[in-house]
């Protein structure tokens, strides 16, 4: 261990209930008049309704805004600015976001202009501490809502100040992700929560991720040996999806709080599916072996232990645990393939990439500067080519 | 894993740690908008050559407004009100803490008066009276330790009434913490291993309270892992600094830990030995913690059996059965103590008949464990505890430490 | 902006009745308790005179009071915190958390570990009404309610089992 440091500005707040606490943390915040920026999902399934019930006797305001459309072009910064001025007007005092990426993007932005005034948002930092904002996910699908990242109007705004003050995940305000969704929420949790524990050398990052990786792996499992396009019993499965799903917002959640971490996952992630439609989460889990096996740390043997438990830790000698993690990982793609009938890549190669398309990627990376400090570059394209046919390193 | 029905997990401290983390403190405050800081310390810190380590690390970059080491080693109130003056006076705009419990608690209420323009600490006790972020508040905690530097409570004593005011908000919680080595190089092997179990203590209690939830146990079983190999290095090698830095950063995960899951009967017995006859509070921490995992081991048997691996390694992990795993962890930090008292030349007690007052007298008479049990009564953290504890108890459990024996676990009541 | 609409979410009336009447049973045990119970009756004498704690649901209750008048008799005092000043105030963070206790989805122990509550005051004496009220619900409640409301269910003897509890609860019914 070197150096290294962390900051999660976020309370997580979890569990049965948890909407019953947010008058109270508001109170503690000082608060007392919060806007709710919903998106079209919880509109239409009515999530407002167990939030108000909530603030009922709380003596409380809630300012419920229309749900955000899905459109683009100028709307965003029309709706903004109509709910600055609202905001401003009617002397609300906190944000509420409820839903996905889109209405914890806007009310971040919201918050830019309420706090800072509505010039800062033309410009690419946030320097100061921003109003009160809670964000309540109703799914997997969070993204890098619940970090200090926010993607609004075509700008991306970066800042530690972005990220919410609390996140309360409620069950009563899930709304039913299909399992599709789960796996590839699951598979992204995977990835980057395996990611940061075995290369970081960031304990309190390691922290994070081992609760993550655990909170992911379990219902992973389970999906998987119930299948995954069941067709037969489908109350039983629907109810076991929605346990899955509360392991998953939860490792969601946190993932996204290590959203500031350079993942070379996710930088690869995104690039191996900008041109080619696949999973995001399945690319990441694709490719994390070969990152593993590329980049030198200490750290990747430890990652049996969150990813197969201490009776596999344990027992297997320390010399071939990076090897029996990497194998793990290797295994769960190439039996996601046996159960999708094929249909789930193993290889880059099955998903559609070659190798001058999969150097190019490497290249652009190179050129762009966007890889995480510290990779070499030669490796990338080296770990690229590897993925590409599903060869592993040789260990020398 | 172990997942409740609801939980809530808050570490907004920016953790700041490596061999340079000192040099960081400039940036840090700059990004605050500070520039004339107040330096909190006490005359032991200073004594000890801190002060000037940290000085020489930030005075290229910062200007300190003002510099006060008289903090007592008990936070008192008239303490931080007059400390609140100083501030004012200086146009101070920051505090930087450098120093234990005592100062990280003492810069907490005067960060209060100052942020709120209190006259009245007493004004700013009870839930929710915070409502606000504070001014800039840096700690460099110089024990590994209290975990102090990522707490969000503070207990100020109050000597004239005699009582011990706490205030708890998430905005006491400081800006940053600064996890530098340095700061612990020089702690001799006996408070190295006091301080170093109070963050084992931190860390094992943790994981079986009943608070416990799925972040603080990963920030605990880190911490316990990091403990359980670093402490015996440092203290045979005291100038150790990548030890040392283990040891600075696991007392800080094992902090953040028990700071969301809280503690239980070992701090209940450990703050009413020291509140009534001033053990310091590490050594209460060593001696109680096998105690806690015995008193409470039919409760959550498994919870103590999951600590073995963290503590004692893979290797002992599969060579324990599974169902001793448990009575192989207690057994574990009792021989981890016994270690310590040897590599500590006999200063670090393993049970309270041995300590002694540098005089010779004993520092734990055995007539004091009545009033060490009814004390500790009156201790928030047995809320806590997984097994209810009245005098009776909390008096066998005393008895049983300052013998340095086992608890008889049939006298152990279940209700 | 067009289509926002403010609300301001009501009351919860039947769990309001339902938690007033709950906390009036309580209250009036607290006091029937300490009058019969020796070691309810041991933590009042152990607090200052004049003291007074309250329990109930942030923000506006309801609450329960109970307090030592000036001859150090305990009574209870009402529902109202604001007729008199109160030097511990323990509640839980809503109604609808209150409502949890006093069904006994969660007991206290379990409400205090998922933060549902908070306390205002002074801790030693928040433990020692904690053990009061748990001393409390072991006389109200029949045995398979109350192992769920505490930690652990006490072993007492006979008398306090029957003859005690009896008179607790003619008292908390009658006010003596």
């Amino acid at each position: 261990m070197s150096h290294f440091s962390f900051l999660c500005r976020t309370k997580t707040s979890f569990g049965k209930n948890a909407l019953e606490h947010l008058p109270f943390d508001l109170y503690a915040m000082g608060r007392s008049k919060p806007m709710v920026i919903q998106d079209k999902s919880c509109h239409e399934a009515g999530m407002t309704k167990p939030l108000i019930s909530a603030f009922k006797t709380s003596g409380m305001t809630l300012g419920i805004c229309p749900p955000l459309p899905e459109t683009d072009g100028d709307e965003p910064a029309r709706i903004i600015r109509s709910m600055y001025e609202t905001y401003m007007e009617k002397g609300y005092d906190a944000l509420i976001a409820l839903g996905g990426e889109q209405a914890a993007d806007t009310a971040k932005a919201l918050n830019i202009a309420v706090t800072l005034g509505p010039e800062a948002l033309q410009q690419d930092g946030v320097v100061a501490p921003l109003f009160p904002m809670v964000y309540l996910p109703t799914g997997v699908k969070t993204g890098t809502a619940t970090g200090g990242r926010a993607q609004f109007n075509g700008q991306t705004f970066v800042s530690d100040f972005l990220a919410p003050d609390q996140v309360v995940a409620d069950p009563s305000l899930f709304i039913a992700d299909d399992r599709e969704t789960l796996l590839d929420a699951a598979l992204t949790c995977l990835a980057m929560g395996c990611e940061v524990f075995g290369l970081s050398e960031n304990p309190p990052a390691r922290a994070y991720a081992a609760a993550i990786i655990q909170l992911a792996v379990h219902p992973l499992k389970a999906l998987m040996d119930s299948g995954l396009d069941p067709r037969e019993n489908l109350k039983q499965r629907k109810k076991e999806e929605k346990i899955w799903q509360k392991d998953l917002v939860q490792a969601a959640v946190m993932t996204g709080y290590l959203s500031s971490f350079p993942l070379l996952t996710r930088v690869l992630g995104l690039k191996l599916t900008a041109d080619i439609r696949f999973h995001q989460g399945q690319a990441m889990v694709m490719v994390l072996p070969y990152i593993l096996e590329s980049i030198e740390s200490k750290d990747v043997g430890s990652l049996l232990l969150p990813l197969a438990g201490p009776d596999v830790f344990s027992q297997v000698p320390a010399p071939q645990r990076p090897d029996s993690a990497v194998q793990i990982l290797r295994s769960l793609v190439n039996e996601l393939h046996l159960l999708s009938g094929g249909r789930l890549p193993r290889t880059l190669e099955e998903a559609g990439w070659n190798e001058a398309a999969l150097s190019a990627i490497g290249q652009g990376l190179i050129k762009s500067g966007s890889l995480p400090a510290g990779t070499v570059p030669q490796a990338i394209e080296a770990l690229l080519t590897r993925a590409c046919s599903g060869r592993p390193a040789i260990r020398s | 894993m172990y997942i409740p029905d609801y939980y809530e997990f808050c570490c907004r401290v920016n953790i700041v740690a490596g061999h340079d983390a000192l040099e960081q403190i400039p940036d840090l405050l700059a990004a605050m908008d500070s520039k004339s800081p107040m330096l909190l310390t006490d005359k032991g810190v200073t004594a000890a050559g801190l002060v000037d380590t940290v000085i020489s690390a930030v005075s290229a970059n910062l200007n300190i407004a003002s510099i006060e080491d008289d903090v007592p080693p008990d936070s008192d109130v008239k303490v931080v009100n007059r400390l609140a003056a100083v501030y004012r006076e200086k146009g101070c705009d920051a505090i930087i803490a450098v120093g234990g419990g005592s100062v990280l608690d003492t810069a907490k209420g005067i960060n209060i008066l100052v942020s709120e323009n209190g006259e009245d600490l007493m004004a700013f006790t009870g839930a929710g009276v915070l409502k606000r972020p504070l001014r800039p508040f840096i700690a460099i905690p110089t024990t590994a330790g209290t975990g102090s530097e990522v707490t969000q409570a503070a207990v100020i004593a109050d000597h004239d009434a005699n009582r011990k005011l706490l205030f708890g908000s998430y905005y006491l919680l400081p800006d940053a913490a600064i996890v530098d080595p340095r700061m612990t190089l020089t702690l001799p092997p006996h408070i190295t291993a006091a301080t170093g179990m109070d963050a084992m203590a931190h860390a094992v209690e943790s994981t079986v309270m009943l608070a416990k939830n799925p972040i603080s146990d990963a920030h605990a079983y880190e911490a316990m892992s990091m403990i359980s190999r670093h402490l015996p290095r440092v203290i045979k090698n005291p100038g150790d600094r990548e030890g040392r830095l283990a040891m600075a950063t696991a007392a800080t995960m094992a902090g953040i830990a028990f700071s969301n899951a809280t503690v239980g009967m070992v701090h209940a017995l450990g703050h009413s030995v020291g509140s009534v006859c001033h053990v310091p509070h590490g050594t209460c921490m060593a001696i109680f913690l096998p105690y806690g995992l015995e008193y409470n081991h039919h409760r959550v048997e498994e919870r103590i059996a999951d600590l073995f691996l963290h503590l004692a390694g893979p290797e002992a992990y599969v060579a324990t059965p599974k169902n001793k795993r448990a009575q192989a962890s207690i057994d574990w930090i009792r021989q981890f103590n016994r270690d310590l008292n040897q590599a500590t030349g006999g200063t670090h007690a393993v049970c309270l008949k041995d300590l002694k007052t540098r005089e010779g007298n004993p520092m734990v008479p055995r007539e004091k464990l009545g009033d060490i049990a009814a004390t500790a009564l009156g201790d928030g953290t047995i809320f806590y505890n997984p097994e209810e504890m009245d005098y009776n108890d909390f008096l066998m459990v005393a008895e049983a430490a300052w013998e340095g024996v086992p608890l008889d676990l049939s006298k152990i009541k279940k209700g | 902006m067009k289509g926002i609409t403010e609300i301001k979410p009501g009351k919860r009336y039947l769990k309001r009745i339902y938690l007033s009447v709950m906390l009036w049973f309580t209250g009036r045990a607290v006091q029937a308790a300490a009058r019969v119970d020796k070691t309810v009756g041991d933590e009042f004498l152990a607090m200052p005179e004049g003291y007074t704690f309250c329990l109930g649901a942030f923000p506006n209750g309801p609450y329960m009071v109970v307090g030592k008048d000036e001859t150090g008799k305990v009574r209870y005092l009402g529902s109202n915190k604001e007729k008199q000043p109160v030097q511990l105030e323990m509640g839980l963070k809503s109604m609808g958390n209150l409502f949890s206790l006093f069904t006994f989805q969660e007991s206290t122990p379990t409400a205090n570990a998922r933060d549902r509550l908070y306390v205002s005051g002074d801790l030693p004496q928040a433990c020692a009404a904690v053990r009061i009220l748990d001393i409390v619900q072991v006389y109200l409640l029949p045995k398979p309610v109350a192992k769920l409301a505490v930690k652990r269910y006490p072993c007492w003897s006979l008398k306090r089992h029957i003859l005690d509890r009896t008179i607790i609860l003619i008292r908390t019914v009658t006010g003596f």
